[in-house]
């Protein structure tokens, strides 16, 4: 192909991907839900989570319990127990009563099993739970100073080592665990599910609409017409992933990092926010030209729907799969279409670039993307484009 | 003109090879309608997109204006406006913005695009909408949009599948008369159509088409004459019982 034909291809291809692009941005709804929401949605749900989760142990920590305490002998334990939790003894438990059960020959001193009954499926029960085994454990110190004391020796002597955590991890990486955990699978659910909508309107839908003959019918090249498909696809995939990575960094310094240990995140070294570009791109082109070969596949838009969902359960899997994984070492795992992206990213979040997984990564998928295309080019050159189309 | 000569066409079905087209040959004039008439299936749709280079056929050949349309498809394109009544035009696009991009994808400059966009306006009484989105229009006003869209670059050859189904009586007229004029013009037109009374109605030669076979051609009255019958559904419905196609 000369220089001129590739200009005209890509010039061609253009006139497509405009006129998808200006009737994406002319739909408001469109443009607010894919591009505008993730940026508030992101953080309010997390401001949501983060709210729901301390007004539930505002909650708890003020919920007045009911209690039985079954044959136990020594007051200093009831008295412990009043200092961590507010609570009132029944003799008849209730359907929230928590019964703390001492073995009926019990002996404080002598080595027993106290039972705790709890409701594991009350968020307030369960803190309970977890405060009377506190209790316990204090309750057991007592005991244990006692004994000691009869013997003439301290309760400090038996804790001689005290743990201090020291973070290894580069600065910049120090508070990303949870950034590194949830942006990968959240820029891959929105990368897909952003170009899915308009990947399949954009090709089955055109089908539908019996305008996709007419669109056949002119001085483009059906290559150009494909490549325009695929272009838009992604440029719409691209745009919803940054606004999902922008919500997430907003989410992120909104609330601090909550489900992080380390609270301070110092934002992201050049070569991190590249890599985190390469990959989000990448990530988009294959998402795009998947859905757009698939949807040029299928008759109707159920169809394609049909053909597509398949793939986004698979990528929400793998999403979740590689949620809890630290970033990959092995560098065959970089060869995995989707999985690499996520461990790429998940790198680049913990500041550990390094050259291999990224060739490995942008290797393979462009690889698969040109596969894709390829196969996308030479279905709309073909008669199969127009099975099923109207007219 | 428009020369269709021995043409076959076939379709790998689940099963087998299906003929959709078996080796029809008809010609097209400048300033004429031909109606290709034919139940659903009959092979008219597959004709008119072997003609618009959409299909390839396996056996015999299509020219338009001297052009093949497998060694010269983009020229065939060049000269040819096709139109679906299956088309439903859709989205936030207004009817100029839309006009503009099927102009842009004939390769016409920004100049010649407009001034065709306003001549196409004037003719179809479009001006109060040109710059509404097209998902707010009537049916009526998409099928004028469609109409316009179809010819934008002013083609020589216009083919038209099944244009008036599902449109409300003013919605035909309006493709009548559309028709009417570009034939005064000197255009060759090809109708595909289902509807008899309708290609009686406007067309100029007729080519009767079943199970894939063009099993009679030739002008309204001549045909109307050699069958000895005033209506064209008469000799639709004779053909089609020789064929055991209805009782």
């Amino acid at each position: 192909m000369s220089i001129l034909q590739q200009k005209e291809l890509l010039s061609d291809a253009l006139i497509i991907f405009t006129k998808e692009m200006r009737n994406i941005f002319k739909d408001k709804r469109t443009v607010f839900s894919l591009f505008i929401l993730p940026l508030f949605l992101i953080p309010v749900l997390f401001i949501g989570i983060e709210s729901m989760s301390s007004l539930q142990q505002q909650k708890a920590e003020q919920t007045r319990y009911t209690l039985q305490i079954l044959n136990n002998p020594d007051p200093r334990f009831t008295d412990i127990i009043s200092q961590l939790l507010s609570w009132q003894a029944v003799e008849t438990p209730g359907e929230d009563t928590l019964i703390i059960e001492f073995p009926e020959t019990y002996t404080p001193g002598v080595p027993a099993e106290i039972s705790i009954r709890y409701d594991s499926t009350s968020s307030a029960s369960s803190y309970a739970a977890r405060t009377i085994t506190r209790a316990v454990e204090q309750y057991d110190d007592v005991l244990a100073t006692l004994t000691l004391k009869a013997s003439g020796l301290d309760l400090e002597v038996l804790y001689t080592l005290t743990p201090k955590l020291i973070d290894t991890a580069p600065p910049q990486a120090q508070g990303t665990q949870f950034l590194a955990m949830m942006l990968p699978y959240l820029i891959l659910i929105y990368t897909f599910a952003g170009a899915m909508g308009v990947g399949m309107d954009t090709t089955a839908g055109e089908k539908e609409r019996g305008s996709l003959a007419i669109l056949l019918v002119n001085q483009v090249s059906r290559t150009s017409i494909a490549l325009g498909k695929v272009l838009f696809a992604l440029s719409v995939g691209i745009i919803s992933s940054f606004m999902t990575f922008a919500g997430m960094l907003i989410a992120f310094s909104v609330t601090g990092g909550f489900f992080s240990e380390q609270t301070q995140f110092s934002g992201f070294s050049i070569p991190s926010l590249l890599t985190l570009l390469i990959t989000l791109m990448c990530t988009s082109m294959l998402a795009a030209s998947l859905i757009v070969l698939l949807g040029s596949l299928a008759k109707s838009v159920k169809e394609a729907a049909g053909y597509i969902t398949p793939v986004y359960i698979i990528v929400v899997v793998m999403g979740v799969l590689t949620m809890n994984l630290d970033a990959a070492t092995q560098p065959l795992l970089f060869l995995i279409p989707f999985a690499n992206s996520v461990f790429l990213m998940k790198s680049a979040i913990i500041g550990d670039v390094s050259a291999l997984p990224l060739v490995l990564t942008v290797g393979s998928l462009s690889l698969i993307i040109a596969v894709l295309i390829t196969l996308t080019s030479r279905l709309y050159n073909s008669e199969k484009i127009l099975e099923g189309a109207a007219s | 003109m428009v020369t269709v000569q021995d043409l076959s066409k076939s379709f790998k079905t689940k099963k087998q090879m299906k003929q959709v087209l078996d080796h029809i040959s008809f010609t097209a004039q400048p300033g004429n309608i031909y109606g290709l008439l034919g139940p659903n299936g009959a092979g008219k749709t597959t004709t008119l997109r072997l003609i618009a280079t959409l299909l390839k056929p396996d056996s015999g050949t299509v020219t338009v204006d001297g052009s093949d349309t497998v060694t010269h498809s983009r020229a065939v394109r060049d000269k040819i406006g096709l139109l679906t009544g299956e088309m439903r035009l859709s989205g936030n696009l207004s009817p100029r913005e839309t006009l503009r991009f099927f102009g842009q994808l004939n390769h016409m400059d920004r100049k010649a695009v407009d001034e065709r966009i306003a001549s196409l306006s004037s003719y179809f009484g479009m001006d109060d909408y040109l710059d509404r989105p097209i998902d707010r229009l009537s049916s009526g006003m998409k099928q004028k949009i469609s109409l316009a869209v179809s010819i934008i670059h002013d083609p020589k050859i216009i083919m038209f599948d099944e244009p008036t189904s599902n449109l409300d009586i003013l919605a035909v007229k309006t493709v009548i008369d559309f028709l009417f004029d570009e034939r005064r013009q000197g255009k060759t037109i090809i109708l595909s159509t289902h509807i008899l009374s309708e290609a009686e109605k406007l067309c100029d030669t007729v080519g009767i088409l079943l199970d894939g076979q063009l099993v009679v051609q030739g002008s309204i009255p001549s045909l109307l004459e050699q069958y000895h019958t005033p209506r064209l559904e008469d000799i639709f419905f004779e053909l089609a019982r020789e064929r055991g196609l209805t009782t």
